[in-house]
């Protein structure tokens, strides 16, 4: 069955301030959709409303033709998220966090050694994830893209804080997922350097 | 063929991280024992009591010191997790939620409850109690501490999008936390006067039965608006 992900009149204030208002647009597979603009429009809050972390004022949001409300868990068994935040204990290692997540997600954890070569993090993965640098941390991030294999990635900034080598690493995951028929909903302030994307949500 | 979600798997994986990660930072397991330890232990000092003073206010002494060193354990619960952002992928896990949080809860109380339990006899033998009644009261606080987690939790959830949340958090759960604070006290007081104690065993026993029937989908709730 083909993957899809409806948004319908998406509307979200927050306090007096409109984020956005009646927004719509479908993603189906190889679709990769770019969220834009200034600091503080609504990037993140569109990308948790999608995730179902934000309710919206108005609107629906369906996976595969069923509300995400009716049927979370189907949802959130085929989503991957990447935040701002990384999301990993910092007193354990990317192994022990990585673990846990393979129990919580349900994926499997045989390719570990493989993933953490090809993010250059075979040398880190057994330090307290605390001790690791930004750019370090945020490669560790993007080991549950690989490993998770979910259909729908929604992703804040994934890019933030990697050097140049470790932005064309995510780039080729990132054509890897899209080329196997994944779906992508992607914030970033940097819509040009996703040349593939399918269309880009600017939001003001 | 994908895998079967396994919700033990999904239990144990999130029980097991909280107390790793509870072990791994020293502080916050030693910090309310310490706390504990200090005033129950020194509070005999400052009164100059009697033995007969001791044992007849020692039982609460211990409960209202046991609670307080609970509620500097309880708005951790959520935001450690909120702050580096595993929240997010808790709440976005296919695991149910209430599973999850109820690990939380097993492990927090493995990790601020069993210490104050396995130090209590110590306790308890400063205040003049006997063998016998150091166990009840170590029966009252096995009951009593896992209620305090699990309704803890609640109050923990429900401010975790408020700043410096630690002093809301023990005035909403104070109230609630008070009949177990009244008969797990009351029954070890009892015991001493010769009186039974089943049934106030029994009311912890149920209140903590209670207490875990809905405090993991009350806190699941309150994080899903929380996190909004």
């Amino acid at each position: 069955m083909s993957s899809q992900l409806t948004i319908e009149n998406l509307t979200l204030f927050r306090g007096d301030k409109c984020l956005f208002k009646n927004t719509s647009f479908r993603i189906t597979q190889g679709d990769l959709i770019l969220i834009t603009g200034p600091n503080g429009s609504g990037k993140t809050t569109m990308l948790r409303s999608i995730a179902g972390l934000v309710e919206p004022e108005t609107g629906n949001i369906s996976w595969n033709h069923k509300s995400i409300s009716v049927d979370r868990q189907t949802y959130h068994e085929n989503i991957s998220w990447i935040s701002h935040k990384h999301g990993f204990k910092g007193g354990l290692s990317i192994i022990d966090n990585l673990e846990f997540e393979a129990h919580l997600y349900n994926f499997s954890f045989n390719k570990i050694d493989d993933v953490l070569e090809r993010l250059s993090l075979s040398l880190y993965k057994n330090i307290p994830f605390k001790f690791l640098s930004a750019g370090q941390k945020r490669r560790a991030s993007l080991a549950r893209l690989i490993l998770n294999k979910n259909a729908l990635w929604l992703l804040d900034e994934p890019t933030s804080n990697l050097d140049a080598q470790a932005q064309d690493i995510f780039k080729e995951i990132l054509n890897e997922h899209i080329i196997n028929k994944g779906l992508c909903v992607l914030a970033t302030h940097h819509p040009e350097a996703f040349e593939n994307s399918t269309s880009i949500i600017e939001l003001t | 063929m994908p895998k079967k979600l396994s919700l033990i798997a999904g239990f144990m994986a999130m029980f097991r991280r909280d107390l790793l990660q509870s072990i791994k930072s020293p502080s916050q397991l030693l910090n309310p024992l310490i706390f504990f330890i200090m005033i129950t232990a020194t509070f005999p000092f400052a009164v100059n009591a009697e033995k007969a003073q001791l044992v007849q206010i020692g039982p609460g002494i211990i409960w209202i010191m046991a609670i307080l060193s609970y509620l500097l354990t309880l708005h951790h619960l959520y935001l450690d997790d909120a702050e580096d952002g595993c929240l997010d992928y808790i709440m976005l896990s296919p695991q149910p939620l209430p599973l999850l949080v109820l690990a939380k809860i097993c492990a927090h109380w493995i990790s601020s409850g069993l210490p104050l339990i396995i130090i209590s006899p110590i306790i308890g033998i400063i205040y003049q109690m006997q063998v016998d009644t150091i166990l009840v009261m170590i029966g009252t606080l096995f009951f009593g501490t896992f209620a305090l987690s699990l309704v803890g939790s609640i109050g923990a959830s429900l401010t975790i999008s408020i700043n410096n949340s630690n002093i809301l958090v023990s005035l909403l759960v104070l109230p609630i936390m008070m009949p177990v604070l009244i008969f797990g006290a009351r029954t070890i007081e009892l015991y001493q006067s010769g009186a039974t104690t089943m049934p106030g065993l029994y009311f912890l026993g149920a209140y903590c039965m209670f207490a875990l029937s809905f405090s993991p989908f009350a806190s699941a709730a309150a994080l899903r608006i929380g996190t909004d």
